[in-house]
C-alpha cells in the first residue's frame, strides 16, 4: 500500500549488496517525502527517487456553489 | 503521495561494521586490532578487522583519505574468503554492511526497526516511530516479514 493509506506510518526497506530500496507506507500528505528524505540523508550514499503514480494523483475537492446567486 | 528511492551506500563507517557483527553474529565477528590474518598466518596491518564464518583468513579495513574504508582481503584459496564472501565483489559483506548502516541510522533518528532475511536472499527491514501508539498497525506491518527468518532489530 502506498503513502496515505490507513496503515501505521512505516518504511519498508529491501536491502541487498547493491544498496537499499526504501518505500514509505501509511504517511499522510507531504510528511511521506519529508520523512523519507530525512532517513535517506542519514543513511547517506547516492539516492535516486522514483515517484509512483499515486504521487501525481490530484486531490479533487468538491465545490459548494449556491444555485441562483450572482 | 508515494515514492520509492534507491540508494547505493558508501563503505565508510566503522560503527556500521561493528553493528553488522552484532546484527549478524552467525556471519561476522569484529576484531578491534590493527592486524588481520592472511596467508601463512601473517598478520598484515589494518585499522580494524573482521572474521568471516567459514574462512580461515580475516578481512582488514583501511581508512582512506576520502573517508571510505578499503577492505583488505587475501583471496588465496586456502583462506576461504572467496567462498565465504561469495566472490571478490563480496556481496555477503556489502549486504551485511548495508543492513547495519540502515539499522544504525534509523535507530539514531529514533525509529524502531525489525529485520528479516527473506527467501530471495535479500534482507527486509521495517522502520517506524509509531509502534506503541498504533501497536495493532505495527503488528500488521510485521506480517510482511513472516515469510523470512526474523533476525530481530530493536522493536
Amino acid at each position: 500500500m502506498p503513502c496515505g493509506s490507513n496503515e501505521v506510518e512505516h518504511f519498508e526497506i529491501d536491502i541487498d549488496e547493491n544498496g537499499i530500496k526504501l518505500e514509505a507506507h501509511g504517511f499522510k500528505g507531504n510528511s511521506c517525502v519529508k520523512a523519507s528524505e530525512k532517513l535517506e540523508a542519514a543513511i547517506g550514499g547516492d539516492t535516486k527517487r522514483t515517484k509512483k503514480a499515486a504521487f501525481y494523483e490530484k486531490v479533487i475537492t468538491p465545490l459548494k456553489n449556491k444555485l441562483g446567486g450572482r | 503521495m508515494s515514492h520509492i528511492s534507491n540508494t547505493k551506500l558508501r563503505l565508510d563507517s566503522k560503527e556500521a561494521v561493528v553493528r553488522m557483527c552484532q546484527l549478524l553474529p552467525e556471519l561476522f565477528t569484529f576484531r578491534d586490532r590493527k592486524t588481520f590474518k592472511s596467508y601463512g598466518h601473517a598478520n598484515w596491518k589494518c585499522d580494524f578487522a573482521i572474521s568471516v564464518a567459514g574462512a580461515n583468513y580475516e578481512v582488514g579495513f583501511e581508512k582512506q583519505s576520502d573517508g571510505t574504508l578499503k577492505p583488505l582481503v587475501d583471496w588465496w584459496s586456502s583462506g576461504g574468503l572467496r567462498k565465504a564472501l561469495d566472490g571478490e565483489e563480496m556481496p555477503v559483506l556489502m549486504k551485511g554492511y548495508n543492513v547495519a548502516k540502515t539499522a544504525l541510522e534509523s535507530e539514531r533518528l529514533g525509529y524502531t526497526t525489525a529485520l528479516a532475511h527473506m527467501p530471495n536472499g535479500k534482507y527486509k527491514m521495517l522502520v517506524t516511530k509509531n509502534q506503541n501508539k498504533h501497536k495493532f498497525g505495527w503488528k500488521t506491518a510485521l506480517k510482511k516479514l513472516a515469510t523470512g527468518r526474523i533476525l530481530g532489530g530493536n522493536s
